[in-house]
């Protein structure tokens, strides 16, 4: 399983990829904005993404429109602090399949990841 | 959704920014009063780290979260961060700006619209004022060491 995680702040890319764990994935990477994660994206093909929404160059609902338009089975876990239904019901629309709000517990985290991973 | 007076919005800030702090752990901030920033005197509220997160939409202002040193890398360690340098330490800031703010949308709604959070280094004249707008601020004191919000909206037209 490949894992792309976005998100413009270095420390919680590092916490994301400390709590969810490296050995259960054949590859990791990170981008911290949403064009990279773009790009990244068509270039691995990750089965999963966890994706920031306020995030410098492409924000991340942007960038979760044009990679399931790309590659639709990706299962995407949105990780916004952004609280208002409205962005959650906007980022499923647009093709992601998860919603977790910052801050977040590792518990939180894991069960998010989870039950995307279950679907 | 009716539109939030200058008032409600502090108010819904400060709630975030302390739940905030609670979520962290068990320890529970001290919230002080919000007061006006009196002019030339920013830089006592300015602490080692500071990130402005721009407001739009319903509301034209922004929003500051400054942090002592201290606090920016207790946050990290409970991040997990095993070494904490400046570069971490302000960009734990930008995030626990962002998120405070971004929580307020919850009570705010989506036409609440905030920017990336961008670090400021102290500067008075990177605190605009405009619009009619006064410049408030709220201290916070948490797991002893201190933190300032200040807020700046432009009149309701």
């Amino acid at each position: 399983m490949k894992l792309l995680i976005v998100d413009d702040s270095l420390i919680i890319r590092q916490h994301i990829q400390r709590i969810l764990g490296a050995e259960r994935f054949s590859e990791v990477r990170l981008a911290s904005d949403g064009a990279t994660a773009v790009t990244e994206a068509l270039e691995l093909r990750p089965d999963v993404i966890t994706m920031d929404i306020t995030m410098p160059h492409l924000d991340g609902l942007a960038a979760v429109e044009r990679i399931t338009g790309a590659y639709p089975r990706t299962k995407i876990l949105i990780i916004s602090a952004l609280a208002d239904k409205h962005t959650a019901v906007e980022a499923v629309k647009r093709g992601a399949e998860g919603f977790l709000l910052k801050p977040f517990t590792a518990e939180a985290l894991q069960q998010a990841f989870d039950e995307i991973i279950d679907e | 959704m009716t539109k939030s007076t200058r008032e409600e919005v502090l108010v819904v800030l400060v709630a975030s920014a302390t739940r905030y702090f609670r979520s962290r752990g068990r320890e529970v901030p001290e919230v002080g009063a919000a007061i006006p920033l009196v002019p030339g005197r920013a830089s006592e509220v300015l602490l080692d780290f500071a990130a402005r997160i721009e407001i739009s939409g319903a509301h034209r202002g922004w929003a500051v979260l400054s942090l002592e040193r201290a606090l920016a890398e207790s946050v990290a360690r409970d991040l997990g961060a095993k070494a904490v340098d400046a570069t971490i330490c302000g960009d734990v800031t930008g995030e626990m700006a962002n998120t405070i703010v971004g929580n307020a949308r919850r009570e705010l709604g989506a036409n609440f619209v905030i920017s990336v959070p961008v670090l400021i280094s102290g500067q008075l004249a990177e605190l605009p004022l405009g619009w009619g707008a006064e410049i408030r601020v709220v201290a916070f004191t948490w797991r002893d060491r201190r933190a300032f919000l200040l807020v700046c909206l432009g009149v309701e037209k």
